[in-house]
């Protein structure tokens, strides 16, 4: 198995708020789901995702509330507020033409 | 909604923190537990799983702190730190906290205190629409301004100008209200149109006056003001169209003005102001305008200055080359407390400085002895930021509680002043403790605060390196900077303090020197009435002349009163008829105002006027002996100079052609406005050889005020029911209140004068005493060298002297840069008053001497042995 990817700040915001695009989660689900996606080459830093997560959510673009998990216990889960939606789209794009353009770099000559 | 959200975030944060703080270890222990059932299920041991889950999440607390530090708000738990550790050192060092925050509360007290006299008096704007686009003006001839204009003037401004969009004419009026109960006497104005249009001031009922109401034969027509209109007549708003009884005339309600609406000077009603017609005399009035757009009070004067010449040509040679001046409204009511308060102002911001420089030293003393506190503190890794703002919360601290208090000041002490203040003062009702004051108060704190908790704040964290914490902590503490600025605060101290108490002599002694002057007459047990009779019953001079000596009559008649005058004027009343004269009528440049009263032959004893020469003027003065006169020394000095005026014979005008007056006797000089305004040269006429009616009765007696004023009151209404006793004057208390506005600033710069002197003399005792302290060790050496405690308390005492010297030369020239902003606030006194310029600096150096003393005697009895062993 490969080392898992150094991930910056910004990334891992991204990541959470595109996990979050498809249902609520949970943090430790969150985490689970990036490992699941990424066949485990993005292993998240726990400790910096609930940094994240409040931060995020501080700044409107996640909205919490606590509900019973899938086993039955009390766990505070995270969804994506309207604004949270915009952000990702906008970061989904610039993601996109900046892959697109370090690709055409790195395959260039 | 994302804003609101954020908001929210932030607020739970801060309101709910427990709550929120258990969310967060309920979430991470969730994370935790669900990596530990997780590992179970890949396996692992319930022990190895939790510590598995537990190494992979890392430490908790420090995400926690992370986390926290998301919300952004540790910062303020931060600062509740600082203030309770800050809180626990004022709570230890009771005797500096106590001594800071009293020096702030007096010093922060004081200022509040002036401000919100200020504030009243000098800072509320005028309560008139755009209010600094009305103007007053008026002529100005010898240098003298009467705050009024001539008819030819006004009526040429009117038509010739364009730099006024309203102009109205005006003068104080009063009037005798009946048929509502008691007569009451109310003040009022006459005014020409537009007046109110110049203060745009609207009519609450009715109409305001109108060109019909000017017109000869029409009506005559009153306008209410809404507070005469809401007491004495109850708020009736049927009052419109009545008549009123006022002054013996019947008078139309038109209408009731705004509220508010109280010029000139709480008039009460408004009557057409109408000018008669005379030819060849000219009357004066008050005149307001309002400036034009665009127009500058500078502007409007020079456009009426381009009138002189136009007006010149109107008047005879002796009413001509008047000033035109244009003051704003504002300047023309306050003008005259405007410098007085400034001055005072600034006396207490100073005041406020020293209190501040004082606690800066304090401060700056006790920081010393906390190098080692600061340096432990950095060596640990806190940072200098968090240094300063541990030693600014300190200052917040002391600053808040000493605000807090001093807030408490002006609450007792604005109505002592209001009290004290001359009630001359325009607004000084308006003086109240409001927010503007309370926010002053605020800031004033705040910036004390910055003031005397930055530099201690600065140069603790700087200075406190590495090297504090190996030597001694007393010795440390006394680095270069450190003392440089305590010497200067003192310097400064000592040189702001002489300042303010040789502005206080100075001041002092203007107002002594006004109380000492001779007002001409005796005030003890003098008293004066006057009874204003409305001329629809009064019309002929023989009526009025009955009514007062009946008057007379009675009263001397009446147990108890010593002797009764009557006459044309009473002293400190101003008065009320003043001519040119020159020695001989041949030299027209050589004129002065000489002023003239009419007085029965009682005046001189009633009054108890002082005879220089001669005799008074005595009831065998009547008509048919030769007409004779009384003049004051001034009058005497200028019409003989050099000889006895007794004998000789008054000047009189060209156009005069009764028989001249013979001088009977030369008297005192009588204070005719104030004691501190030289009077007028001034000739007393014998009544009985006139026709003027009284104005005037002076009464002389041993009872108290209240009795007399109830016995005038009972021969008034004895005489005439309808009359009111319009005016009732106790002479004593005129006296003092013409000096009232110089005793009221002497006594608060006095005030502020010990305050700063007592501020900087501790100053002063606290940093030598401290440098003492801190040099111990050093003194011990010289002393175990062999110096001799002569030589010890020369060293101290000079150290002390320079500071001294440095301040004292610093402040005598302060102080005489700025006596010259004094100088017209001084009566009698030279602006360098050897007093205060010699006894202010040497009193202070006398007494910093002694403070730097004691602390000089203490360091000769330092034990060497003691001193060496420290540390």
């Amino acid at each position: 198995m490969e080392s898992p990817v150094a991930m910056r700040q910004g990334t891992l915001d991204m990541l959470i708020l595109k996990s979050l695009s498809l249902e609520a989660m949970h943090g430790w689900l969150i985490a689970e789901r990036i490992k699941q996606f990424s066949k485990d080459a993005l292993d998240v830093p726990q400790g910096s995702l609930y940094p994240a997560l409040h931060r995020l959510e501080g700044r409107g673009l996640l909205l919490a509330e606590w509900r019973a998990s899938d086993d039955n216990r009390r766990a505070k889960y995270y969804k994506l507020t309207p604004a949270g939606k915009k952000v990702l789209a906008t970061e989904r794009a610039d993601w996109e033409r900046f892959m697109a353009a370090v690709q055409l770099v790195m395959k260039a000559g | 909604m994302r804003l609101l959200r954020m908001i929210w975030f932030r607020l739970r944060a801060l309101v709910d923190r427990d709550v929120v703080n258990a969310e967060l270890e309920d979430e991470l222990r969730f994370h935790v537990e669900r990596e530990t059932a997780e590992n179970i299920k890949r396996g692992l041991s319930a022990a190895d799983a939790w510590q598995r889950a537990h190494a992979a999440f890392g430490g908790v607390e420090r995400f926690k702190e992370e986390v926290r530090d998301e919300r952004q708000v540790r910062w303020l738990d931060d600062i509740s730190a600082d203030v309770k550790h800050g809180l626990r050192l004022l709570n230890k060092n009771r005797l500096f906290s106590a001594a800071v925050i009293g020096t702030l509360a007096l010093g922060i007290g004081a200022t509040s205190t002036i401000f919100a006299i200020v504030n009243g008096v000098l800072l509320r704007p005028l309560p008139y629409a755009d209010a600094d686009r009305i103007v007053s003006l008026s002529e100005m001839g010898d240098k003298v301004d009467g705050g009024q204009a001539g008819q030819h003037a006004f009526t040429l401004w009117q038509e010739s100008t364009k730099v006024f969009s309203s102009m109205a004419i005006y003068s104080q009026s009063s009037g005798v209200l009946t048929g509502q109960g008691e007569p009451v006497q109310v003040s009022g104005g006459a005014a020409s149109l537009p007046f109110f249009g110049v203060f745009r001031a609207q009519v609450k009922l009715g109409r305001a006056l109108a060109s019909e109401d000017f017109v000869p034969g029409a009506p005559r027509v009153i306008v209410l003001s809404d507070e005469l209109w809401r007491t004495t007549f109850g708020g009736d708003a049927s009052m419109v169209n009545r008549s009123i009884d006022m002054n013996g005339r019947q008078r139309l309600v038109v209408g009731v003005m705004q509220p508010g609406f109280d010029f000139p000077e709480r008039a009460r009603f408004w009557v057409p102001l109408i000018v008669p017609n005379s030819p060849g005399a000219e009357y004066y009035f008050s005149v307001v305008a309002r400036l034009n757009d665009g127009v500058t009070r500078e502007s409007a004067a020079a456009d009426l200055k381009r009138l002189a010449p136009q007006l010149d040509s109107l008047r005879a040679p002796g009413q001509r080359n008047r000033e035109a001046v244009v003051l704003t409204l504002y300047e023309r009511l306050f003008g005259s407390v405007q410098k007085p308060l400034s001055m005072l102002f600034g006396a207490v911001m100073v005041l406020l400085l020293i209190a501040c420089a004082n606690v800066a030293n304090l401060t700056l003393a006790r920081s010393a002895s906390r190098q080692r506190e600061f340096a432990v503190r950095l060596a640990l890794g806190a940072g200098r930021w968090r240094l300063i703002r541990q030693l600014l919360v300190e200052s917040a601290l002391l600053a808040a509680i000493g605000g807090a208090l001093g807030a408490i000041l002006p609450l007792v002490l604005v109505g002592a002043f209001v009290k004290l203040s001359p009630s001359s003062v325009a607004g000084v009702s308006d003086i109240r403790i409001d927010g503007t004051v309370l926010a002053f108060t605020a800031a004033t704190s705040v910036l004390a605060a910055l003031v005397f908790g930055l530099v201690p704040a600065l140069t603790g964290a700087r200075s406190g390196g590495a090297g504090s914490l190996s030597s001694g902590g007393a010795r440390a503490g006394q680095s270069r900077a450190h003392r440089t600025i305590r010497a200067s605060l003192v310097v400064f101290e000592v040189a702001a303090a002489l300042t303010l108490v040789t502005g206080a002599t100075l001041l002092t002694r203007s107002f002594a020197r006004a109380i000492s002057v001779s007002p001409g007459f005796e005030a003890q047990g003098l008293y004066a009435a006057s009874i204003s009779l409305p001329s629809a019953r009064y019309s002929q001079d023989a009526q009025t002349v009955a009514f007062y000596n009946q008057v007379a009559e009675q009263l001397k008649a009446t147990p108890g009163i010593e002797a009764v005058s009557l006459s044309g004027s009473r002293p400190l009343g101003g008065y009320s008829f003043s001519r040119k004269m020159s020695r001989d009528e041949t030299d027209d440049a050589q004129k002065i105002d000489i002023a003239y009263a009419e007085v029965d032959g009682n005046y001189g004893r009633t009054v108890g006027l002082r005879l220089l020469a001669g005799r008074w003027l005595d009831p065998t003065d009547v008509k048919g002996t030769p007409p004779v006169a009384m003049i004051t020394k001034s009058a005497a000095d200028f019409f003989f100079p050099g000889q006895s005026a007794v004998g000789h014979t008054l000047p009189q005008a060209k156009s005069d052609t009764a028989t001249p007056q013979t001088v009977v006797g030369v008297i005192e000089d009588v204070a005719q406005r104030a004691l501190d305004m030289k009077p007028v040269p001034q000739v007393f006429l014998a009544s009985a050889q006139h026709d003027d009616n009284p104005q005037v009765v002076s009464i002389r007696t041993a009872q108290e005020p209240s009795i007399l004023r109830a016995q005038v009151k009972k021969v008034v209404a004895g005489i005439d029911p309808l009359l009111p006793l319009s005016e009732f004057w106790v002479m004593r208390d005129e006296v003092a209140k013409s000096v009232a506005p110089r005793k009221f600033n002497s006594v608060l710069i006095n005030a502020f004068a010990v305050l700063a002197f007592v501020l900087a003399i501790i100053g002063l005792y606290g940093l030598m005493a401290h440098s003492v302290a801190t040099r111990t060790r050093e003194l011990g050496i010289r002393i175990a060298l062999g110096a001799q405690s002569q030589n010890v308390l020369q060293l101290v005492m000079n150290q002390g002297a320079l500071l001294l010297a440095l301040g004292v030369v610093l402040g005598a020239a302060l102080s005489l840069a700025l006596s010259r902003t004094v100088a017209s606030l001084l009566y009698d006194t030279p602006p360098q008053d050897p007093l205060a310029f010699v006894g202010a600096p040497l009193l202070l150096a006398l007494v910093g001497l002694v403070a730097c003393y004691v602390p000089a005697r203490r360091a000769t009895r330092v034990n060497p042995i003691t001193a060496l062993r420290q540390d």
